[in-house]
């Protein structure tokens, strides 16, 4: 369970229920290409949703729309009851985004940026900012356009989340930084998230990331989802099989909730979420298999065998 | 509203630069000119109230190139850095946005004619008769260089809201007049239009031309949702 699943688990609290992101039928077409198809998903208050995807599976397209900053073609979102199309403004007073590549005014001094942000939030926390430049130790007088690429992300992060907004959005917030930026950014998300009930949404390629930090797991692929599960439900229940089959025999029917299957002579290989002792009693009824192994698999497997199963049946 | 607006005038600070320097840059060196020949020589070749009129038309002149510029910087800068992405995470409106780059638009635009105005007749009046100075170096060319700049902005204004390239911007914004200069001469001597008002069409359409795009391109960025 990650840390903030623990915390909200162990708080009891009731805004756990309420959805603070909705997507009802969230589409969105580009010429003839559709990057989101019907997007269907309510985040509860409070929890922290890990959204994974291979490039292209419209992750980004999806929180742009979350933003304001796309228009649907189809559908709508909302955040915290509000709806993003209609009032932007609104729902951005009470959301922090961290956007995978940062445009920060390049001429604007690392003080001057937080002093632009500051004056647009009314919940603006001196103390928090303060805190916060000190523990990413940013220089107030250097300029966005001499700082590394991870110390613009810390910046980001800062400027997202010194207002201390009830939802906080990360599109793959830590790519392309080194593991010593990502731990300190990361660490700086989870502090954000420990200080306040907050909910978080965000993508990533770093799935040890996302293990980390996720309540829930979302997988994105050709712009619809093809999971969300809670993280220990989608890591733990998600098992691979090896069985062997006798010779010349080929498997009859893969138990339910096989995502991912390949046969090579006489190896079947099949990787199965939603796993109890019951799936091995039915793959063993139904398929004439000789003997039969369970391997515990990661995140990173898992998320594999979602896509590539999908990319088969494709 | 008050850190839009310094974001505003800092994005636009190279455009500003470049105003001042084709506003007061001719005054400035005209003057220094002139001092020197009264030292050297003694005597001036033409009075300083003329002077101030003939210069202060000149820069006048001359600062539409900036107000072309500004009115192509202004939206499609932001777009072409890519900053405008990062504005738009943040919780001021569009309306707010547009209007803060409105007014620092509109205000330097006046600001230029002010002290354009300014040197023009203010300092040739203390100088001399303005009148008759003004009218000695054709100080009807005022109203058309007024018609140009509002053409000017708006038309770079309106390309602007549309694309992300600023040069773009502004080129069609300097090429605004004379397209429609260009557009009433083939009118007036290829088509037989002969009694065709050309200072009056001229003006009347560059106005309505400027004005109309200065208010599409408005309306353009307000409709648009990306950044």
């Amino acid at each position: 369970m990650s840390p903030r699943g623990r915390r909200s688990a162990e708080m009891g609290d009731d805004t756990m229920t309420s959805p603070a992101i909705e997507m009802e039928e969230l589409t969105r077409r580009f010429g003839d290409q559709t990057a989101v198809k019907g997007l269907s998903l309510a985040i509860p208050a409070g929890s922290t949703f890990g959204f994974i995807g291979p490039n292209g599976a419209g992750k980004t397209t999806t929180i742009r729309m979350l933003m304001g900053m796309l228009r649907p073609t189809a559908g709508r979102a909302r955040i915290l009851g509000i709806d993003v199309a209609r009032d932007p403004a609104a729902m951005k007073q009470r959301v922090g985004y961290v956007p995978e590549l940062h445009y920060i005014y390049r001429w604007m001094r690392v003080g001057e940026a937080v002093r632009f942000c500051r004056s647009f939030y009314r919940t603006w926390n001196d103390e928090l900012s303060a805190e916060l430049l000190e523990l990413f130790e940013l220089d107030r007088g250097k300029r966005v356009k001499h700082l590394s690429k991870g110390m613009v992300a810390k910046l980001a992060l800062l400027l997202a989340v010194a207002h201390e907004p009830e939802v906080l959005i990360l599109d793959e917030p830590t790519s392309g930084l080194d593991p010593i930026i990502r731990e300190e950014f990361l660490d700086g998300v989870l502090r954000t998230l420990c200080a306040r009930q907050r909910t978080v949404f965000f993508s990533s390629h770093t799935l040890s990331d996302v293990q980390r930090l996720a309540d829930t797991i979302g997988i994105l692929y050709g712009g619809q989802l093809l999971a969300v599960r809670p993280t220990d439900e989608l890591v733990n229940g998600t098992k691979r099989i090896r069985a062997v089959l006798p010779d010349g025999a080929a498997p009859a029917r893969p138990p339910a909730g096989t995502i991912w299957q390949r046969v090579e002579r006489r190896e079947w290989l099949l990787t199965v979420t939603g796993y109890t002792p019951r799936t091995l009693d039915h793959l063993r009824e139904h398929n004439p298999v000789d003997n039969v192994e369970i391997i515990d698999v990661g995140l990173e497997e898992v998320f594999k065998d979602f896509v590539r199963g999908q990319r088969v049946s494709a | 509203m008050s850190a839009l607006l310094w974001k505003d005038l800092r994005v636009n600070r190279l455009v500003l630069i470049i105003g001042a320097v084709l506003l007061l840059g001719p005054l400035l060196v005209g003057a220094g000119i002139r001092l020197y020949c009264l030292r050297r020589y003694g005597v001036l070749s033409e009075p300083w109230c003329d002077f101030w009129a003939e210069t202060g038309v000149f820069s006048l002149g001359l600062s539409m190139l900036s107000l072309a510029l500004l009115g192509g910087n202004a939206i499609a800068c932001e777009r072409a850095d890519r900053s405008a992405e990062f504005l738009a995470c943040l919780p001021p409106s569009r309306r707010l946005v547009i209007a803060s780059k409105a007014i620092v638009v509109i205000g330097i635009g006046l600001l230029i004619w002010g002290i354009g105005l300014g040197v023009t007749y203010g300092a040739a009046a203390l100088a001399g008769d303005v009148q008759e100075a003004v009218a000695r170096i054709r100080g009807d060319a005022l109203p058309a260089i007024a018609h140009t700049a509002v053409l000017l902005v708006g038309a770079g204004w309106l390309v602007s809201s549309c694309l992300s390239s600023p040069a773009i911007a502004s080129g069609i914004g300097i090429a605004s007049p004379i397209l429609l200069f260009a557009l009433l001469s083939v009118l007036k001597y290829y088509y037989g239009y002969e009694d065709l008002d050309m200072r009056f069409w001229y003006g009347t359409l560059a106005v309505g031309l400027g004005v109309t795009g200065f208010a599409g391109g408005v309306v353009h960025y307000l409709r648009r949702v990306e950044p």
